[in-house]
């Protein structure tokens, strides 16, 4: 079986080395944290690679992949946060962005409930 | 304690249960903070469907979006310096959340326990893992508040 076989039936395999340039770690301990979660490493001539859907499950990455609501409210939570040269923004900045977004969607709730309202009316 | 605080996680977890927020906490008196608003509709485009979702959800709540007072600046200033030696840092949006849950005697729902479980004076649900299936969250899940000393989750430092 080649390694393109073993993609088309298990999916993408992806190698210990990109794997630990990715979690910024050595080789050696993510080989043993995939040994600890059961996931197997497999090698083809001088490639070790390991099934991707397995280590996202294994490390409980994929939740957090899916979540894109997580995704999108922690990258709102950084912009709001630091400023572009990624120094934090002192309280007042933060707050001051605040109340100058916020007017359009406190108006399009206000809207939203007075739809509601109207349906409930109705 | 006078009711409940959704954290941005929490709206978007009630927009995809597609329970009413009364329903799904299981309380009528439920506000959000306006800098919890931010963080529900950034990067969302207006015709996002979760984007109309989330104003369905928020336009359930009996009352407007808190604004951010100059108490709630105070206190949220006071916690960043309390918790300056703390590891993680309490982010500016978590401080001023956390001030407004404390100021407004309110339980914070949150699925980022992790951002607030240290903070003394602070009442929080963690709604982590909660789908809605046998009840409201306050019908299956326990208020919590912070306790002294270390946690294993965190590098808590004392107060200076």
């Amino acid at each position: 079986m080649t390694a393109t076989d073993l993609e088309t039936r298990y999916g993408q395999m992806i190698s210990l080395d990109e794997l630990a340039r990715y979690f910024h770690a050595h080789v050696r301990a993510v080989r043993n944290a995939l040994d600890a979660q059961g996931i197997p490493i497999l090698t083809f001539g001088s490639s070790t690679v390991v099934p991707l859907r397995l280590v996202e499950q294994g490390f409980g990455l994929a939740d957090i992949a899916h979540d894109d609501d997580l995704m999108r409210h922690q990258a709102a939570r950084f912009e709001s946060g630091y400023r572009a040269d990624g120094t934090p923004k002192p309280i007042e900045e933060f707050v001051a962005e605040v109340q100058a977004d916020t007017p359009r969607w406190l108006a399009e709730i206000k809207a939203a409930r007075e739809r509601l309202e109207d349906q409930r009316r109705a | 304690m006078s009711g409940y605080a959704l954290d941005a996680g929490v709206v978007s977890a009630i927009r995809a249960s597609g329970l009413s927020p009364v329903d799904w906490v299981g309380d009528h008196n439920v506000a959000v903070s306006e800098v919890a608003i931010q963080e529900v509709f950034r990067h969302l485009p207006a015709d996002d469907a979760k984007y109309i979702g989330n104003l369905a959800v928020l336009a359930h709540l009996a009352e407007a979006p808190t604004a951010v007072t100059d108490a709630i600046i105070g206190l949220a200033r006071e916690l960043m310096a309390r918790y300056s030696r703390h590891s993680p840092a309490l982010a500016t949006n978590d401080a001023l959340i956390a001030a407004d849950a404390i100021l407004s005697s309110r339980v914070l729902i949150t699925k980022n326990t992790h951002d607030f479980h240290y903070i003394d004076g602070l009442t929080w649900i963690d709604a982590n893992g909660f789908h809605a299936v046998d009840g409201s969250l306050i019908q299956t899940r326990g208020a919590v508040s912070a306790s002294p000393g270390p946690r294993p989750c965190c590098s808590r430092l004392e107060p200076q």
